[in-house]
């Protein structure tokens, strides 16, 4: 049997969250605005995710386009996200972005810090 | 079993013990606490990540302030009480004994696209701590530092020796001043408070000042074994931050009133040795454990320090040690 090469780990955006930071960019003034993603310390489980508007990547960052956005992840925070789905969640009692991240094995209440 | 009662600490006796101990709590000397780690911490995001990272809230630190703050994991254990001062273009950083390595993998760990780098200065430094109720005026004699005044954390640097900063620490539970010095000055320091007649104790009184103040110390309190509240740190926590690492798990404790053990300080009455790690017992049943015991040889000192459960911990209780040494919690 053919063995499966097995599809590196990346980062995606759902089709609903890249709409998002689409009508967050026009919003800010900045409609060709990407999105930083990444990882800081603290939060209460240890790692917290870190959202934000980039215009270009910085030196170093992995570039990973989905969905017409593209992600600007810097190396070290990409350890800890590989494998990541960046979704939305909508409505009254939605979270806003969320991160179903299989690299979390504990994730804080209010859902924004984990650990590995 | 010998019947409790509490022993107070002899203070009388001459020995050079008692006397340095006098010379600790009643006049001031030198003791070397040079096995402390230091850091010295660069970058404009140095204060924002060390708060990200610990129990106490150092955003308002300036120029000359410092707090005691907690490295805590995310189960809110103890990794280690820093000593973080700011000293404008950089934080200088004192760590437990020892443990500067793994306080600096720490931060490096939890430093991504932050502007922060550590440096360990402990092997080109060493500290002095200047102890007693006379401290300040020695340190203005010694230093021409008017320290008198100052808060705990306080900090400056001695304008008559390059490369010397003090800080207020109280470190040992009476008034004390840390002299943290470069090698190549440390010998002038001492010099200089040999010349205004203070003199070095040795390690023993000074270890036996700090079991009988209560004060924890790396290795012994301070380990991921308890929190911050059970080894009697709250001092060095603030409810009111926000997000630090094991936040959640310290705020709940808190609130909850779940701390679940306290800081003790034990005696006893016969001639047994309790040491550390002897568990405490109350109807056979475990409550705690010794984590420091006074144990110099020739010396009538008995004087413990011990977590206990809480419902164990009031002054007057006794427990048994190792099956076998009524101690009485004091």
């Amino acid at each position: 049997m053919a063995r499966v090469k097995p599809e590196p780990l990346t980062i995606s955006i759902s089709e609903q969250a890249a709409d998002h930071v689409r009508v967050f960019a026009q919003q800010a003034g900045d409609p060709d605005a990407h999105l930083r993603v990444g990882v800081k310390g603290g939060g209460c489980s240890g790692l917290t995710y870190v959202l934000d508007l980039a215009a270009e990547p910085s030196e170093n960052d992995k570039v990973i386009e989905d969905h017409g956005v593209k992600l600007f992840v810097d190396r070290k925070s990409y350890v800890f996200l590989a494998g990541t789905t960046l979704e939305y969640s909508g409505g009254l009692n939605g979270k806003g972005f969320v991160f179903n991240n299989p690299n979390a094995k504990t994730t804080c209440g209010c859902g924004t810090s984990f650990s590995v | 079993m010998a019947s409790p009662k509490a022993v107070p600490i002899s203070r009388d006796v001459d020995d050079v013990l008692s006397t340095q101990f006098r010379v600790l709590t009643e006049q001031t000397a030198l003791v070397d606490r040079s096995a402390v780690g230091r850091l010295k911490i660069t970058g404009d995001d140095a204060i924002d990540l060390l708060d990200r990272l610990s129990t106490n809230d150092l955003r308002g630190l300036t120029v000359g302030l410092g707090a005691g703050t907690v490295l805590t994991t995310n189960k809110g254990r103890v990794i280690d009480l820093l000593t973080v001062l700011h000293r404008g273009d950089h934080l200088l950083v004192l760590t437990g004994r020892g443990n500067q390595h793994k306080v600096a993998e720490w931060i490096d760990f939890y430093t991504f696209t932050e502007d922060v780098e550590v440096q360990d200065i402990t092997e080109e430094t060493a500290t002095i701590s200047v102890v007693g109720p006379k401290s300040a005026s020695a340190v203005d004699a010694a230093l021409a530092m008017d320290c008198g005044n100052w808060d705990l954390f306080n900090n400056g640097v001695c304008q008559t020796l390059d490369g010397v900063t003090v800080v207020r620490t109280d470190s040992l539970g009476v008034s004390a001043y840390d002299i943290v010095t470069g090698r190549t000055t440390e010998a002038e320091v001492r010099e200089r408070f040999a010349a205004i007649g203070v003199s070095t104790v040795d390690p023993a009184a000074a270890e036996l000042l700090r079991i009988e103040n209560l004060i924890p110390t790396f290795g012994a309190e301070l380990t991921e074994e308890y929190n911050p509240l059970e080894a009697g740190l709250l001092e060095h926590v603030s409810f009111n931050k926000g997000c630090y690492i094991g936040q959640e798990v310290v705020a709940r404790l808190n609130a909850y009133d779940k701390v679940q053990r306290r800081l003790v300080s034990l005696t006893w009455d016969s001639d047994a040795t309790i040491p550390v790690g002897a568990s405490l017992a109350s109807s056979e049943r475990s409550v705690g454990v010794v984590t420091s015991s006074f144990n110099e040889d020739g010396s009538d000192r008995r004087i413990a320090l011990a977590l206990v459960r809480k419902s164990h911990s009031e002054p007057g209780t006794t427990l048994v040690a190792d099956d076998q040494v009524d101690v009485v919690i004091t």
